[in-house]
């Protein structure tokens, strides 16, 4: 679609077109979502349609039929006619699926197979089996020729509810960010809010670790990778025999300075989750796990969980754990400490500090008096990028500022 | 914005600019603002990631103004796409100057006296952001850096406090990041964050409260519904209360 600015005229409402043959053969209902939840919505809404639209039932169908994209949650049965097919749906809707017969599963993806002829099922009965055939073929995936069963009919697309989108927050609440404070208890009860003049009043956070045991009724992921992440090579060996079953990769090695290998290690960690993304759906895994040692300077640690931050933000699935690592604790112990994190996928920046496990939050800086700057009378100061913007840039003038919108 | 606080808030400081392309009339410009303000002010064109072009450089300062007490690294690339778009010959052009150029300069000024070493890193780094994941890794990296220069100077092989600031975005202009006009038509009707009035300068006006291991601190700016929320946020967070 070409940029730019776009305009829209409505001369006159399209005619509608015409009914279609008021059919009272039976018809197959099909239904398909991408997710459990968004075909449980899909039948709620389509079973409210039906009972208040008056459109022709063969019309309704051959919509289902030939107006949707194939997703991988199925439901199909064959009702003889549009008051069968609202009380099949209000049942289902009720979740008395056990009451009715329906076919219902998960396809694959892309699922290759024979076309089925929807053309050789139209002449039998109800009582036939035939149209019960095609439903079940197209919830195990199989390509159907929904055509074929119209052919000969007038048929029209009619209105249906739209696609129940799953709502996903992109935004970035304050809730995800949880602030605490560092102050002391007594500064934290008696002044809960803090009170800041400060003119700009910049916000000021540093990052804090909290200890947080694993939680016990945990639920991990159905599946994870564990990428070991610039780990001494013997460390590494150690922890993926420790970690048995669980599929992990070795990626980098470890070397004095923070410099040295970090590009090479961020480019082969991107590139291997690039390529998990591109792959096929089923083969990745649930949750990913990015383990790196904990070590003083932590750039790589702080790197990767940059990284898993972004992710969390542009992918839904897998979850994207970044945890630290203490080099000094046994193998099977660091294997046991990743397992226990696994199952509490909401934490997605974990330490182990010795026994200790802690996860990152954002700890807002005290507001304290204004004291001199640190520039020296006659000092040098070197400022590199300075002209791109920072260095360079002059004060401004106080901008209007609608609140926070995007921090950066 | 550091030039002009340093050029308005010491007197007869030198600034140097350093960047990668050779002088235009933006360098000319910013020269003449900081000039203005009562520093002398040069600049000088420099790839960060150039190790030895980066010692000559630091040796002629030197001779010619004295010492070096203070680097600020503010450079910074980006190139942003979904991970699963990235190409990754592209991610070398965002992790060299952040992370390569970080390590160069502080090797380079190994030997100098110097009060402070500041990176200018981004909030991408602190949270990750869409589109960043390069960008957000480089930027931890700094942050990390800084923890390890820090160590360095407390086992006496580097001075100068070191710290790296997560930023906020600027606005964004072609070529680079925001340089902050308030009067382009441009820039009119964008998103502004407001690091600008004197924010990087409080960072370190207020280091007397400023936790002393501290190695990194994000900067969110923000108006009073900015300020509240995150009050609330902290009400949710009452407990547990970490030691200070």
């Amino acid at each position: 679609m070409s940029p730019g600015p776009k305009g829209h005229v409505v001369v006159e409402e399209a005619p509608p077109s015409p009914r279609g043959d008021d059919d009272p053969s039976p018809q197959v209902v099909a239904l398909s979502a991408r997710t459990p939840k968004a075909l449980s919505r899909m039948i709620r809404d389509l079973a409210a349609r039906l009972a208040e639209e008056d459109d022709a039932f063969a019309d309704l169908a051959f919509t289902l039929q030939t107006g949707r994209e194939g997703y991988e949650e199925r439901l199909a049965f064959v009702a003889a006619s549009r008051g069968e097919a609202l009380a099949t749906l209000s049942a289902l809707a009720d979740e008395r699926a056990a009451a009715v017969a329906v076919f219902r599963g998960r396809t694959r993806r892309g699922g290759a197979g024979a076309v089925l002829d929807g053309a050789e099922a139209v002449a039998h009965s109800l009582d036939d089996p035939a149209l019960d055939d095609l439903a079940r073929a197209w919830v195990e995936g199989l390509p159907v020729n929904w055509r074929g069963l119209h052919r000969g009919k007038t048929r029209r697309r009619v209105a249906l509810p739209p696609y129940p989108l799953d709502p996903i927050s992109h935004w970035l609440p304050a809730g995800r960010v949880p602030l605490i404070p560092v102050e002391t208890k007594e500064r934290v009860v008696t002044r809960a809010v803090p009170v800041v003049e400060d003119e700009d009043e910049t916000l000021l956070l540093r990052p804090l670790w909290l200890d947080k045991p694993v939680s016990a009724e945990g639920v991990s992921p159905s599946s994870r990778l564990v990428l070991l992440c610039g780990l001494p090579a013997a460390l590494a060996e150690g922890l993926q025999r420790a970690l048995g079953d669980a599929p992990s990769r070795v990626i980098g090695a470890q070397s004095a300075d923070p410099g040295d290998d970090f590009m090479d290690v961020a480019t082969a960690v991107m590139t291997l989750l690039r390529d998990l993304l591109l792959g096929p759906e089923k083969l990745r895994p649930g949750l990913v796990q990015l383990v790196a040692p904990k070590t003083p300077c932590a750039a790589l640690t702080a790197g990767l969980s940059g990284l898993a931050g972004t992710l969390a933000q542009e992918t839904v699935s897998p979850v994207f754990q970044s945890i630290a690592i203490d080099p000094a604790v046994d193998a099977v112990v660091r294997a046991r400490f990743l397992d226990e994190d696994s199952r509490c996928p909401k934490d997605r920046l974990i330490r182990h500090d010795g026994g200790h496990r802690q996860v990152r939050r954002l700890a807002e800086l005290p507001s304290g008096p204004a004291l001199s700057r640190p520039w020296r009378d006659g000092g040098c100061y070197v400022i590199s990028g300075g002209l791109g913007g920072w260095g360079g840039c002059s004060p401004m003038t106080s901008p209007p500022m609608p609140g926070i919108r995007r921090w950066f | 914005m550091f030039a002009h606080d340093i050029a308005t808030h010491a007197r007869h400081p030198t600034v140097v600019l350093i960047g990668r392309s050779a002088a235009g009339n933006l360098a000319r410009e910013t020269l003449a603002v900081l000039e203005k303000a009562g520093a002398r002010a040069v600049y000088h064109a420099l790839d960060v990631t150039d190790a030895p072009a980066a010692s000559v450089l630091m040796a002629r300062l030197r001779a010619e103004h004295g010492a070096i007490n203070g680097m600020l690294r503010t450079a910074g690339a980006i190139q942003d796409a979904l991970l699963v778009r990235k190409d990754m010959a592209t991610t070398v052009r965002v992790f060299a100057p952040k992370a390569l150029g970080a390590m160069v300069l502080d090797a380079a000024t190994a030997g100098d006296a110097l009060d402070l070493f500041v990176c200018f890193s981004s909030l991408a780094g602190l949270l990750g952001n869409l589109g960043q994941s390069d960008y957000a890794m480089a930027n931890g990296f700094l942050d990390g850096f800084a923890a390890w220069r820090n160590r360095r100077v407390d086992r006496g092989k580097r001075t100068g406090r070191t710290l790296s600031i997560d930023w906020p975005l600027w606005l964004r202009r072609p070529g680079g990041f925001g340089r902050c006009d308030p009067g382009d038509p441009a820039d009119a009707g964008r998103p502004r964050v407001a690091p600008g009035r004197g924010a990087g300068g409080r960072c370190f006006a207020r280091r007397s409260v400023l936790p002393a291991d501290l190695d990194r601190v994000g900067a969110a700016s923000g108006d009073g519904g900015g300020r509240k929320r995150s009050a609330g946020a902290m009400r949710r967070w009452r407990s547990p209360v970490p030691p200070t």
